[in-house]
């Protein structure tokens, strides 16, 4: 085997390494997996042609039929998604651009194994504290899709996960959520010790002084 | 000024204050990746022995192998080795490690005999149960030498019981950590051992056919699953029907090969809303996966999964008789469980035929748990 077949080969397995799960033969696989961060929602999209409808799903991605997926076709498949992507934070619609891509090749896909993945983010605050509601739908390729969408647990305590709701296909996704004031919500009597310190020096002085400034002299 | 000084110095300490509780929140806040629900029970394992036997026929294994074979089953313990396991078969999915196919039967019998120490009886043969049946599938038309098959000289899937692959990472020893891999088309066995200490997950058993006959007697690698779930499902009330059920189809694996680390939202009924029946029957088919590696790590485990039933969640994903097609979960803070059936070539659906499975522990994949300590 030639060395740069052979990079292309080992490159190739590295940037796949990830994916090995998908199993569709007739549907297109569109798995979303929603982040809550502070900072706004991140949507990771999965997305995996069966091998029965493959080459139609190629053919819409390497628009030049070249056989290959230049950077530019990446990027236009990527808005295409994006128009079918609707995202909202209470009741809002909330812009997602993508923050990276990757997609297979043209072997990957004839295989059934090749997943195009879209890493997607929002900038839209999870905020103020209170009760909230984000929702989710997936228009794309409805014909041929199937969908999974779930949302993670999230990684701060200050974000609660209240309510899920799925329409029968899980094209459409309603979660609740609740953002907690943080230092409210972790307020510890072990946090208030630079304040115990503090009053106990203060106390400290007025003993040595005899009486407290405040007794001795009412404002 | 004394007074002046008062106030000042109440300030700034309530100022100092406020602004310590304001960071400690934060920090709190900000906690890495995913955090149980509950703070886990550690599952050590009854098992200094299972470790000692584990260890030999490990060795044993490894004495059987000239220099090439154990370069070719030798990895780091901290390699990307370990996460490269998948259901696809070879071909598709490249497996690392040395051939059952290629092992001699003196070394066949002493890889049998290791897997026969790191897994239970039943758990070993559920492994050869799902081996067969890709062999099954090696000789149906679409298997590698049916009508559908890779034909000559293209890539393509390979299916059959000499597909396999065993890799260890890390030398075997009764104190460093180390793991054992085995697996191929719809199998991924990752046994991590770290001192007395031996964790399955993750772990991928799955199944097609699911049914098949061999020496006339009908097999069912994961067949005793399917029908506790049945079992369980249908031992519910219509309210707990109700909180169980999904009201939406599961067409796959959501935390599948590739999601290690990762943890979603719990949906479903949780056990505490079950009652003492029905939650020994969830723990039953909770230890058909929890039951596969030996029967010290078994325990340990289950005894962990216990302590956690409360906060354990069940739920269910399409008809509830017993020849339907459907998906359940498991889901408890230190526990993962996936059954799905997959869609086969001319089936309109997910086939009972083709069946899915993954069994995770969120906090202690490749024992992440064990090396923390």
């Amino acid at each position: 085997m030639k060395p740069f077949v052979a990079c292309l080969l080992c490159a190739f397995a590295l940037l796949f390494q990830g994916r090995a799960e998908a199993h569709v033969l007739d549907e297109y696989l569109q798995v979303a997996l929603i982040t809550l961060a502070p900072d706004g929602p991140r949507v990771e999209l999965r997305m995996t042609p069966g091998v029965q409808v493959a080459d139609g799903i190629f053919a819409q991605i390497d628009r030049d039929a070249d056989g290959r997926i230049s950077s530019a076709e990446e990027r236009a498949y990527a808005r295409r998604v994006l128009q079918d992507i609707a995202l909202e934070v209470d009741g809002g619609r909330a812009s997602l651009t993508v923050a990276a891509m990757q997609f297979p090749l043209r072997q990957e896909v004839n295989e059934g194994v090749g997943e195009i993945r879209l890493d997607l983010a929002a900038e839209a605050p999870l905020a103020p504290a209170g009760e909230h509601q984000l929702s989710f739908r997936n228009d794309h390729l409805p014909e041929l899709g199937t969908y999974l969408v779930n949302v993670l647990v999230p990684t701060t305590d200050a974000i609660a996960i209240t309510r899920q709701q799925r329409d029968p296909l899980q094209r459409e996704f309603q979660v609740g959520f609740r953002v907690a004031s943080q230092a409210r919500a972790r307020l510890r009597w072990t946090d208030l010790w630079p304040f115990a310190i503090c009053l106990a020096l203060v106390l400290r002085g007025w003993v040595k002084r005899g009486s407290p400034p405040v007794l001795a002299r009412p404002w | 000024m004394k007074r002046t000084l008062t106030i000042l110095g109440l300030c700034l300490s309530a100022v100092l204050s406020a602004c310590w509780v304001s960071r400690s929140a934060v920090q709190q806040g900000q906690r890495a990746d995913t955090t149980p629900v509950r703070a886990p029970t550690v599952a050590s394992a009854q098992g200094g022995a299972a470790t000692r036997e584990t260890v030999a026929a490990a060795q044993a294994f490894l004495a059987t192998l000239d220099d090439a074979g154990r370069a070719k089953i030798g990895f780091p313990f901290d390699s990307a080795q370990k996460s490269k396991w998948s259901n696809f078969p070879v071909g598709v999915y490249p497996r690392n490690g040395v051939r059952w196919g290629d092992l001699s039967p003196a070394q066949r019998d002493a890889a049998l005999k290791l897997l026969s120490v790191a897994l239970s009886k039943q758990g070993l043969q559920k492994v050869r149960e799902i081996m067969e049946g890709d062999e099954v599938l090696r000789a149906s038309e679409t298997g590698h030498d049916g009508p559908r098959g890779e034909g000559v000289g293209r890539r393509g899937p390979s299916f059959g019981r000499d597909e396999y692959y065993l890799a260890l990472l890390g030398a075997p020893s009764l104190t460093d950590p180390w793991m054992i891999q085995f697996g191929g088309h719809h199998l991924a066995i990752n046994l991590t051992i770290v001192g007395k200490d031996q964790v399955l997950t993750p772990s991928l058993p799955a199944a097609q056919p699911a049914t098949y006959e061999l020496d006339g007697q009908a097999v069912r690698p994961l067949g005793r699953e399917r029908d506790e779930s049945f079992g369980l499902i249908n031992s519910l009330d219509a309210a707990q029907q109700k909180k169980a059920i999904l009201p939406y189809q599961v067409s796959n694996l959501v935390l599948g090969p590739g999601q290690d680390g990762r943890t979603v939202a719990p949906e479903g009924i949780k056990a505490s809303d079950l009652n003492d029946a029905q939650q020994r029957m969830l723990l039953d088919l909770v230890h058909e996966w929890v039951g596969i590696v030996n029967e010290a790590a078994a325990a340990a485990k289950m005894a962990e999964v216990g302590a956690n039933l409360p906060e354990t969640w069940f739920a269910w994903s399409g008809p509830t008789t017993n020849d339907g097609s459907a998906y359940f979960r498991i889901q408890g803070p230190t526990l993962w469980i996936e059954y799905s059936p997959q869609p086969s070539r001319g089936s309109s659906g997910p086939d009972v035929n083709h069946v899915h499975t993954i069994y995770r522990d969120p906090t202690n994949d490749y024992g992440a748990r064990l090396l923390k300590r």
